[in-house]
């Protein structure tokens, strides 16, 4: 206890007493470690951010398709793509399917604008499901289905053909005819004019039916996303539950996310990529500070020899002179860390970071990057500390003394 | 009784490209508690080598260094290294303060390798000496802004302050005027005699190695009585 305590203590004084080399050979590595920190978070945040936007378009990890095709060859009509979503949401009730959302889409205009909009027929789970964030408003929900008017949600593109504004006034739009209220805008950011919207999917085979459209609306499919254990199970039972129900109907499924394609990993070039990054940096921080760590150990074997002379011993002064390393690289690395964090949460940073990527909320700053920081400071500290700390106890003391 | 007890020692050191170099060729002494022993010699005679020895800095190449009687060849290197900080205090010609440091610091390095208890008491004993050995109102000063006499006592202070049983001092007024340096001598045998400490002094100055009981030359390897020095009774 007394030997940790008066270890720590040598190394803290070591410090204290050569604060100015210490603080100077720690500004390059307070600039390594902020460089690596910032770029596994950027690394890592661009990790999160690929996966968002994979799973945004392709759903996540596990979500089964099924792709339901009427038995007639005509367009199909409204009767038709009710019964259709009438045996989806049975079979996801039989099954308890957790996230699930019945999708079709058509392209309707917006009354007195004469301007087309494609709108996709979908339930509340979908925004979940594929990462639709809601930046006024709300999106979908069950009490909606009661709406004697239906609810719709827009993109930015639609608001703006609408006159813009917000959600503060009761806003309506025509959509085919019908009158729908708009609940919610979705923005996903740059690239996001181009007119969208979504509504339940009963409500939309009406609307189009209404406006004499009902064959055009798309075919319906069935999306849920599953544990991906039951991903297999899920296309073969829901399929089939579907084509009993549709006798005569087409049932297809199969797994749409990322992850379905084996031996496919779209993270991969970039993982190595940062971990090439990492560990360049971390070589060339690690090098200025043992060339410092070295030079300075040689004008310092006078005071270790003084240390041994009063009964220090060669495993003290190696763990002396290793601690102060190993304490100054931490100390180091946290005002990296730090430095970091705070550059991160600047608004013009955070604008930057989040520029061109669609529907993604910028995550708070990743605890793995400022651990990894921490690790890697002290690991630099360490074998940084370890050169210096074996010529400090190779030097012979009354030659040290007498340097 | 004998404190330390030298017989025989050799120490020779291999050159790069000649025959070994034979410094120490059989040297013996003894030197019982609270003795005061001067050892002189020519430059290159050996003294340090000698200091390193008695120090258990170094190891001598044949014969036997004894600490209480204990084969100093037989301690493990941390064994030796804890002996030689519990009862053994060096004071250095240039006094060897750690720079950055305040003489109370300076004076409490020794009992960062001492026990628990003093460890944990190190700033209190630190002051404590510096008011023995004059320095109460330097406590909190920077070694460096310390004048000669007051660093050579602050290492004074340092040596004494594990109340170490030997004290070696190796050219303890080397870089004092003559004044200072008498001082310094009167402070240091007087807080080695309350201690009860051996002194040890190697040194160039006759008339510093006149204040020990027995004055030693080192020549050609070997201690040998200084007939010079008239030794007081």
């Amino acid at each position: 206890m007394t030997d940790v305590a008066a270890a720590i203590q040598d190394a803290w004084t070591e410090l204290r007493i050569h604060r100015g080399r210490v603080l100077m050979s720690l500004i390059g590595v307070t600039v390594a470690i902020a460089a690596l920190t910032a770029s596994v978070a950027v690394g890592e945040l661009a990790r999160s951010t690929l996966l968002v936007s994979m799973e945004a378009s392709g759903g996540r990890p596990a979500t089964v398709t099924m792709y339901v095709t009427p038995a007639s060859t005509d367009a199909p009509s409204a009767e038709q793509h009710l019964a259709a979503l009438g045996a989806i949401d049975d079979a996801v009730e039989r099954y308890r399917v957790e996230y699930a959302s019945a999708r079709t889409s058509a392209s309707l205009t917006i009354g007195g604008q004469g301007m087309g909009v494609q709108v996709e027929g979908v339930d509340p789970d979908f925004a979940v499901m594929r990462h639709l964030g809601v930046a006024d408003g709300r999106f979908l929900v069950e009490s909606d289905r009661a709406r004697l008017a239906p609810a719709v949600v827009v993109n930015r593109g639609v608001l703006d053909a609408l006159g813009g504004g917000g959600m503060d006034a009761h806003r309506t739009v025509e959509l085919g005819g019908t009158t729908a209220v708009v609940v919610g805008v979705v923005d996903r950011g740059l690239g996001d004019d181009w007119p969208q919207a979504w509504m339940l999917p009963t409500d939309l085979v009406r609307v189009a039916d209404a406006a004499g459209q009902a064959g055009m609306v798309s075919g319906m499919q069935l999306e849920a996303w599953v544990p991906e254990s039951m991903a297999d199970d899920g296309v073969r039972m829901l399929s089939q539950d579907i084509r009993s129900a549709l006798p005569g109907s087409s049932v297809d499924g199969n797994r749409q996310d990322w992850q379905a394609f084996e031996g496919y990993d779209p993270l991969l070039p970039l993982q190595l990529t940062l971990v090439g990054t990492a560990v360049v940096i971390l070589l060339l921080g690690a090098l200025g500070l043992i060339t410092v760590a070295v030079v300075s150990i040689r004008q310092r074997v006078r005071e270790l020899g003084i240390r041994r002379a009063f009964g220090a011993s060669r495993g003290r002064i190696f763990v002396a002179v290793m601690l102060e390393s190993v304490v100054g690289t931490v100390v180091a690395g946290a005002i990296g860390i730090a430095v970091c964090i705070f550059a991160y949460r600047l608004p013009v940073v955070q604008e930057t970071l989040t520029q061109g990527i669609g529907g993604v909320v910028l995550p708070g700053f990743p605890m793995g990057a400022a651990v990894t920081g921490l690790l890697v400071s002290a690991a630099v500290g360490a074998i940084a500390g370890s050169i210096p700390a074996t010529i400090a106890v190779r030097s012979k003391v009354i030659e040290a003394i007498r340097f | 009784m004998t404190l330390l007890h030298l017989r025989g020692v050799t120490r020779q050191f291999a050159t790069i490209d000649g025959p070994a170099l034979q410094i120490l060729k059989g040297v013996d002494l003894d030197v019982a508690a609270g003795d005061r022993v001067s050892i002189v010699g020519r430059s290159g005679s050996g003294k340090s080598t000698l200091l390193n020895l008695l120090g258990l800095i170094d190891q001598p190449t044949t014969g036997v260094v004894e600490l209480d009687g204990e084969p100093v060849a037989l301690m493990r290197g941390r064994r030796r290294d804890r002996l030689r900080g519990a009862s053994v205090g060096f004071v250095f010609q240039q006094f060897n303060l750690i720079e950055g440091l305040t003489a109370a610091e300076n004076v409490a390095v020794p009992l960062h390798y001492g026990a628990g208890r003093a460890y944990w008491r190190r700033a209190h004993l630190a002051r404590e000496m510096l008011h023995r050995v004059g320095l109460g109102h330097r406590l909190d000063t920077k070694a460096t802004h310390l004048s000669g006499g007051e660093q050579q006592r602050v290492a004074i202070a340092r040596a004494l302050v594990r109340g170490p049983r030997l004290i070696l001092a190796d050219e303890p007024t080397g870089a004092l005027d003559i004044e200072t340096g008498a001082r310094t001598m009167d402070l240091l045998d007087r807080v080695a005699t309350d201690a009860g400490a051996a002194l040890v002094t190697i040194t160039h100055d006759l008339a510093v190695a006149s204040r020990a009981r027995r004055v030693l030359q080192l020549v050609d390897g070997r201690l040998q009585p200084h007939e010079r020095v008239e030794v007081p009774a």
